[in-house]
C-alpha cells in the first residue's frame, strides 16, 4: 500500500534522526570524558567518528528530498520534513563541537585555570539538554522540548560565571609569569578553556534549536524558532 | 444518509477580498438522502477557491448548487441560501438560465459540440442574445482560454472534436467565457488530461482569476495546493474547514482536515 509505505518512510526518517542524535550525544560525552581523563586515544577517535555523523546527515537530507519529491507531504508531515532538514544541521554541528572538545583535551594542562569539575558540570547540562531534545522528538513531547529550552538560561548563566572565573584567574596568574614561556602557557590555557566554555554554550543553543523545530513540527508554532 | 447534528456548524471564514458568492446554511437532499449539510461559506471574488474532500463528500453537488445545475435532477430539494451579489439564486423570481450565464461551468470531461471551433463559441453567443461583434468575442474568448494561437488558422475547418483532450477542455473554457460570466465553476477539469495539458489548464486558471472568480473541484490535492488561493474541505456533506490554501496545507486547524490531506483517510 502506497500510503502505508509513506508512513513507514516518515517513521523511518524519525528513527534515523533519533539514532543519529543518540550517536551525537555519545560523541559529546566522549569529548567530555576525554577532558576529564585526559584520554588521548578517546580524543583522537572522535575525528573519524565525525565523518560517520556527516554521512548520516547527508543520508537524512537525501531521505527528506526523496519524500518531498515523491510524496508531496503536507501539514504535519511537511512540517516534520522541513524541521528535520534544519535540525539535522544542529546535530551535525554538535558532533563538530564534540570533536573540538576532544582536541582541547589534547592541550597539556589546559584545564588548570579553573577546576575541571566545573567545566564538566557545564558539559553535563549541555548533554542532558541534547538528550531531552531527542527524547522530545522520539516521544513527540512538546512540554519536554519547552523544558529543555528553558534550561538554556541556566547553562548560559553558568557559562558566563565560569568565564568570569577564568578571567579572574588570568589576571591573578599573569602577574606571576616570570618568563615569556610561562605567559604563553597561560594564554594557551586561557584560550582553550574559554573555547571549551563557548562550545558547551553552543551545544545548548543547538539543543534549543532542535527543540524549537520539534515544537514547530508538532504544533506549527514558530515562536521558538 | 447523513446523520443530523444538533449543533450549528460554525465554519465561516471571511476572505480578505470581498465575496462574490455566499452560501448560508445551505443543505441539499437527493430524495431522502442528504448530500449537503448546512454549508455556510463565502467565496472570495477574483480568487481561485478549491473544493476538496473524499469521494461522495458532496464536492460536485456543492459546486453544481452554485449555478442551479442540480435543478435538472427531479428529486433534489434544497434549504438555505446561495447569495450571488447578495441575491438568493434560489429565490422564486430568479431565472436559472440567467444564473448559469453569469456563473459558468466547465465539466470533468470536455464536451465540445460536433461543430466547427468557431461555432462552438458563436452558437452559445447567439443563443444568449448576442447579435453583434460575434467574431471579435470568439477571438477574445479563445485568447483568454490560451487557445487562439493553436486554432486561429482552422477556426472553420476543424471541429471541436478534432482537437486534443487538453485543447477540447480549453475550448469548453472559452465557450464558458464567451458569454461573459463572473464566476467560473470547474468540476474536475483536468481529471481526463495528461500532465502537459493539465499544466496548461492550471496556468490558464491562474490567469483567469484576474477577471473571474474561479471555483474548482479537484480530487488532486496537489493541484488544489498549486492553483488555489482558498481551499474548502468537505466531508460527509459538511464543510469542515475553509481558509487560505497555504494555511490549509501547512497548518490546518481541524484534525479531520489534516488526516485527509496527509492521506490517513479518504
Amino acid at each position: 500500500m502506497v500510503r502505508e509505505s509513506y508512513r513507514q518512510q516518515l517513521d523511518g526518517l524519525l528513527e534515523f534522526v533519533c539514532g543519529m542524535g543518540q550517536l551525537v550525544v555519545e560523541g559529546l560525552n566522549k569529548g567530555l570524558q576525554a577532558i576529564r581523563d585526559h584520554d588521548r586515544a578517546l580524543a583522537l577517535s572522535l575525528e573519524p567518528w565525525d565523518d560517520t555523523i556527516d554521512q548520516m546527515a547527508l543520508d537524512i537530507e537525501k531521505k527528506c528530498t526523496d519524500l518531498l519529491a515523491l510524496q508531496q507531504p503536507v501539514a504535519v508531515d511537511l512540517r516534520l520534513i522541513v524541521s528535520v532538514f534544519k535540525l539535522v544541521t544542529d546535530l551535525e554541528r554538535v558532533a563538530d563541537l564534540a570533536v573540538n572538545l576532544g582536541e582541547y583535551s589534547l592541550v597539556s594542562e589546559a584545564f588548570v585555570l579553573v577546576p575541571k569539575e566545573q567545566l564538566l558540570q557545564l558539559g553535563k547540562i549541555a548533554s542532558e539538554m541534547m538528550n531531552d531534545s531527542l527524547e522530545a522528538i522520539r516521544t513527540r513531547d512538546v512540554a519536554r522540548a519547552k523544558q529543555a529550552i528553558a534550561r538554556d538560561r541556566v547553562l548560559d548563566q553558568r557559562c558566563w560565571d565560569l568565564r568570569t572565573e577564568v578571567l579572574t584567574q588570568i589576571i591573578r596568574r599573569a602577574g606571576h609569569a616570570n618568563t615569556s614561556e610561562q605567559a604563553k602557557k597561560i594564554a594557551d590555557n586561557t584560550i582553550t578553556v574559554l573555547w571549551s566554555i563557548r562550545d558547551l554554550e553552543r551545544v545548548g543553543d543547538h539543543a534549543v534549536n532542535i527543540c524549537a523545530r520539534t515544537i514547530y513540527w508538532l504544533t506549527s508554532n514558530p515562536e521558538f524558532i | 444518509m447523513i446523520a443530523k447534528q444538533e449543533e450549528t456548524l460554525e465554519v465561516h471564514s471571511q476572505p480578505e477580498s470581498g465575496s462574490i458568492l455566499q452560501t448560508q446554511e445551505f443543505s441539499l437532499w437527493y430524495g431522502k438522502q442528504q448530500a449537503l449539510d448546512r454549508i455556510s461559506l463565502k467565496i472570495p471574488e477574483q480568487n481561485v477557491t478549491a473544493i476538496i474532500g473524499p469521494s461522495g463528500c458532496g464536492k460536485s453537488t456543492f459546486i453544481r448548487s452554485l449555478n442551479r445545475m442540480n435543478d435538472l435532477i427531479p428529486s433534489v430539494r434544497v434549504s438555505g441560501q446561495v447569495l450571488f451579489h447578495n441575491q438568493d439564486i434560489y429565490a422564486g423570481h430568479i431565472d436559472p438560465v440567467e444564473v448559469r450565464r453569469r456563473i459558468g461551468m466547465v465539466f470533468q470531461k470536455p464536451n465540445p459540440f460536433p461543430k466547427s471551433i468557431y461555432e462552438n463559441l458563436a452558437f452559445g453567443l447567439r443563443v444568449n442574445g448576442y447579435r453583434s461583434r460575434i467574431r471579435e468575442r470568439v477571438e477574445q474568448s479563445l485568447r483568454r482560454a490560451a487557445l487562439w494561437d493553436e486554432v486561429k488558422d482552422h477556426l472553420h475547418k476543424k471541429t471541436g472534436l478534432d482537437l486534443s483532450g487538453g485543447q477540447q477542455q480549453r475550448l469548453c473554457i472559452a465557450r464558458a467565457l464567451a458569454i461573459e460570466p463572473e464566476v467560473l465553476l470547474m468540476d474536475e477539469p483536468c481529471s481526463a488530461l495528461d500532465p502537459l495539458a493539465t499544466a496548461k489548464i492550471e496556468d490558464l486558471i491562474h490567469q483567469l482569476k484576474q477577471d473571474y472568480s474561479v471555483i474548482i473541484v479537484t480530487h488532486n490535492m496537489q493541484q488544489a495546493a498549486r492553483v488555489s488561493d482558498y481551499t474548502a474541505f468537505l466531508y460527509l456533506g459538511k464543510l469542515i474547514e475553509f481558509g487560505k490554501t497555504a494555511q490549509i496545507f501547512e497548518n490546518p486547524d481541524k484534525k479531520q482536515t489534516e488526516d485527509y490531506i496527509t492521506g490517513k483517510f479518504g
